[in-house]
């Protein structure tokens, strides 16, 4: 697949401080392309800078094979999508699906068969007479989505287009999205800091930190080998577990130790004894057993019930680890249990957050 | 809100509104109704006709309507208002606003600053500011005009009626100004950014996008500002209405008029005329309201 | 947004801003100035034109006169429209939206020569003409209906709970309103009493036409007549005097704009 949307060494600044110091990144056509993080992370910023609403001060942007640095909005024949829809109230659906084409001076004969076809494709071919305070939100989003679609645009811009959703919507919403996007073939670019939205929508993520990339790749890949130690706190519904240490060598061995916490490394690790490491691993990867000989031995703090799993808080050689299971175990605060913490699940992150195994 | 009755009495109700209904129907009611009546006679200020008046049905008005002074200060008032309020505070209000929308930089607090510090100075100042700065010797204004090598004009004396509308735009934008940009303010960016990225300009984004937006406060403004420019009396220290009449206003010649010439049963014709078409106006502001309430 | 575009505006911007500011600068500069005169000259520093305006007597008795008349006016303007909107706000009557809507109707009509060629003619009626007390019951007619609609809906906004609270406890009538209501009303009170005051300081049509005697005029007025006095003009010291008439409203403003920001003097220039 070819590249759709390129950043080469692409820097923006606000006043003095460089909001994007340096970044560089490669869209794939028709991949639907999520910006992840936390309010203040960039990603706005970098959706703004492909729309051409904000103009980068250092670097090369390219969509299309064009370069576009410096060039205005509807030259970049990309169509973008609100937060908050942004249709026009004094206006009819039509009038508003129909505007960026009216704007291009297209065809009357065209602009209505364009509208006509899209909406019925996104069900909303019965309300093109109505007025946008009319519709319902959900209605309103695929309206807008409307308006981007008839465009034919490079790509799609989406900027937290489910925020103002209610949770039932914005599940359907996703599906919904996701759909059109893998039917038209379209490049998406989608920002949000919901990870739950990204894993369930994206080709590839990337998670963004402060203006930087921590890492790209696909949901997979960002959930299971999360490369620093941000995005592997950023990403997963459920809190990570972490622990602080060091590595210490035995016999020929190495190992992980936090106080009365012993772990074994497994082989291949990219470490030195002494080393400060972050040790990280998901809670479903714990494996408890009534047996507290199998692994390190735990005891129950507190068990969540919810119904379709439980939520483990066991306490390990000084240590509070988050653990989940689907298993009907029949454990009972206080009860100690045996603590497996498999090698191959292990994320072990150096001083400065990155990833060492 | 409490409508609560067993907090006042209905007596106490009355007798708190009672001072200040007396004071409201006495200086303001009264006179409103008793300018009808004024203009139906001859009274004057001073001589027999002061302390005897006679009726004289609507000599005043047919006299009014064929004194070409009178259509002479309609005239004038006329152009002043479109030139000062429409042309003027309006359109040039409008104007900042958009362009203070677009760059948002400081430029914000130095120009409504000023526009600001010409609104709130007491009328008398700023009419010898302009008399100053218009000054056909040692104006600012003419002294800037020979320093770039052109002619010193006698601004007040050649062009009194310009003189007052540039005057009273300069004087009242800040109105204007401040109403719209809270207006543009109102509107959510995406509206803008999303036409900017549709490819619409800037001229079809106003029209478009911000234009129906701010429809109802536009209109509210034109109304409001309308209404006080028809009566402002402040050019009346700048040329008195002068030379030859040129820049007398409507209020300038119910003045002349009533308290000049003394014939206070005419100007009171005139001002009834006046009076209704304030009345027209504030009607059409309470419609505005009414209709932007519904919308 | 392209460079080009920006320095455009902003060149548009700078030349509005500088036509805002040249005709201001003759009041900043002329009172100090050795050469007072009608153009822009600042020579030879000095505050001798404050001095030729304290040894002017009408001036200082125009400043006198200007404050009876303003604080006059401020003082019947509170008690009456503090009175009358607590009662508007905490009573229901029919007619009440009616009544509201005629009083804003008649305030912003009843304006300028037009409402003073009627007033005049009352007041030489009521043996008003060349009197503080005339003056001062026209202008508080005029702004009462601005002030009531700013305190009522002050009021409007205080719960009913502490009046409530006080007739339980055996209050009523005048004794709860000054005990407990009027220290409730006290910022909207400030305000209305604030806002009247520059509207009024600032007037000149209502003494021009309704003060006859020059011992009584204010110092609107007062500067009308130096600038049109026989012979040249006294240039300091009209400056220096329109100076000091204006640095109130001005402080005020800042004052205001710092507490409120803007919006206050939207509806009362009329």
């Amino acid at each position: 697949m070819m590249d759709w949307i390129v950043f080469e060494k692409v820097g923006k600044k606000f006043g003095a401080s460089w909001a994007i110091p340096e970044l560089d990144l490669a869209i794939k056509k028709g991949e639907f392309f999520t910006l992840l993080g936390p309010s203040g992370c960039g990603k706005t910023t970098t959706l703004r800078l492909i729309a051409g609403l904000e103009i980068a001060d250092a670097g090369k942007i390219s969509i299309a094979g064009k370069d576009v640095t410096r060039l205005p909005p509807p030259a970049r024949r990309i169509a973008m999508v609100f937060q908050n829809y942004a249709l026009y109230p004094h206006m009819t659906v039509f009038e508003n699906i129909s505007y960026p084409l009216r704007i291009r001076r297209v065809a009357k004969t065209e602009v209505l068969k364009r509208v006509k076809e899209s909406a019925a494709r996104l069900r909303i071919g019965h309300l093109l007479e109505r007025m946008p305070s009319r519709i319902s939100g959900g209605e309103q989003q695929r309206v807008a989505v409307c308006r981007a679609m008839v465009q034919e645009p490079n790509a799609f811009l989406f900027d937290e287009p489910l925020s103002n959703l209610d949770a039932r919507l914005r599940l359907e919403a996703r599906r919904f999205l996701r759909k059109i996007q893998k039917e038209l073939g379209v490049t998406a670019v989608y920002v949000t800091h919901d990870q739950a939205e990204a894993m369930a929508m994206s080709d590839r993520v990337a998670v963004m930190q402060e203006g930087k990339l921590a890492q790209v790749g696909s949901p997979e890949e960002i959930y299971h080998r999360p490369s620093e130690l941000f995005v592997a706190g950023f990403v997963g519904n459920f809190p990570m577990n972490f622990v602080e240490g060091e590595a210490q060598a035995q016999d020929s061995k190495l190992f992980f130790r936090a106080g009365d916490f012993e772990l074994e490394i497994p082989a291949g690790a990219n470490l030195k004894p002494g080393e400060k490491l972050t040790l990280s691993i998901r809670p479903e990867h714990i494996e408890l057993s009534q047996d507290p000989g199998q692994g390190l031995t735990g005891v129950i703090e507190d068990i969540e019930e919810l119904g379709s799993e439980q939520i483990i808080t066991v306490s390990v050689s000084g240590k509070t680890l988050l653990a989940r299971s689907t298993r009907k175990l029949g454990l009972k605060p206080r009860d100690k249990v045996g603590v497996q913490i498999p090698g191959a699940m292990l994320h072990l992150f150096g001083r400065d957050g990155k990833r060492v195994n | 809100m409490a409508s609560n009755r067993s907090i006042l009495s209905r007596r106490l109700v009355a007798a708190f509104l009672a001072p200040a209904l007396a004071l409201v129907a006495v200086f303001l009611v009264f006179p409103a109704f008793w300018v009808l009546y004024l203009g139906l006679t001859d009274q004057a200020l001073t001589g027999v006709k002061a302390v005897m008046p006679s009726f004289v049905g609507f000599r005043n008005f047919s006299r009014a309507f064929s004194d070409h002074f009178f259509y002479n200060a309609l005239k004038v008032s006329f152009v002043f208002v479109l030139g000062s309020a429409w042309i003027g505070q309006a359109l040039l209000g409008l104007v900042l606003a958009l362009c203070l929308h677009e760059l948002k930089s400081k430029w914000k607090a130095v120009v409504s600053g000023a526009a600001v510090l010409a609104w709130i100075i007491p009328e008398v100042v700023v009419a010898y500011l302009w008399i100053a700065f218009l000054d056909k010797d040692f104006g600012l204004l003419n002294q800037v005009l020979a320093a770039a090598g052109a002619e010193k004009i006698n601004w007040l004396y050649k062009h009194p009626l310009l003189a007052i509308i540039v005057f009273n735009t300069w004087r009242g934008t800040a109105f204007s100004l401040l109403l719209f940009a809270g207006a543009l303010e109102t509107i959510p960016p995406s509206y803008i950014e999303s036409a900017k990225v549709m490819g619409a300009g800037a001229i079809r984004r106003f029209f478009e996008v911000i234009l129906p937006q701010i429809r109802a406060i536009l209109l509210t403004d034109l109304i409001l500002i309308t209404l006080w420019t028809f009566n402002v009396f402040t050019p009346f220290l700048l040329t008195g209405g002068g030379p030859s009449f040129k820049s007398e206003i409507l209020p300038i010649y119910i003045w002349r008029t009533s308290f000049k010439y003394f014939k206070l049963g005419y100007g009171s014709g005139v001002s009834t005329i006046l009076l209704l078409i304030n009345f027209m106006f504030a009607l059409l502001y309470l419609l505005a309201q009414r209709r932007a309430k519904h919308a | 947004m392209p460079k080009l575009q920006r320095a455009v505006l902003a060149g548009f911007l700078a030349l509005v801003s500088i036509w805002f500011v040249l005709p201001l600068l003759w009041l900043f500069v002329t009172p100090f100035s050795g050469e007072p005169s009608l153009g822009l000259k600042f020579t030879a520093p000095t505050l001798r034109n404050f001095s030729e305006l304290m040894a002017a007597k009408t001036a200082l008795a125009a400043f006198k006169n200007s404050l009876i008349i303003s604080l006059g006016s401020v003082a019947v303007v509170v008690v009456f429209a503090s009175l009358a909107s607590y009662a508007l706000s905490r009573s229901s009557f029919y007619g009440k939206q009616g009544l509201l809507t005629l009083l804003l109707i008649f305030s912003s009509v009843v304006t300028g020569v037009a409402a003073m060629v009627p007033i005049y003619a009352l007041c030489q009626k009521l043996k008003l003409i060349d009197s503080f007390l005339g003056v001062i019951l026209v202008f508080s007619a005029g702004f009462l209906p601005t002030a009531i609609f700013i305190l009522k809906d002050f009021i409007d906004r205080v719960p009913a709970a502490y009046e409530e609270a006080a007739l339980v406890d055996g209050s009523a009538g005048l004794d709860l309103y000054f005990r407990i209501v009027l220290p409730l009303m006290g910022p909207g009170l400030a305000v209305v009493a604030v806002l009247c005051f520059v509207n009024i300081w600032s007037n000149f049509l209502v003494p021009f036409v309704l003060i006859r005697s020059n011992a009584k005029i204010p110092i609107s007025v007062a500067i009308y007549q130096f600038f049109n006095e026989v012979g040249l003009p006294r240039i300091g010291l009209i400056s220096a005097y329109s100076l000091l008439y204006a640095l109130p409203v001005l402080v005020i403003y800042l004052w205001v704009s710092k507490k409120f920001g803007f919006g206050f003097f939207g509806g009362l220039k009329g």
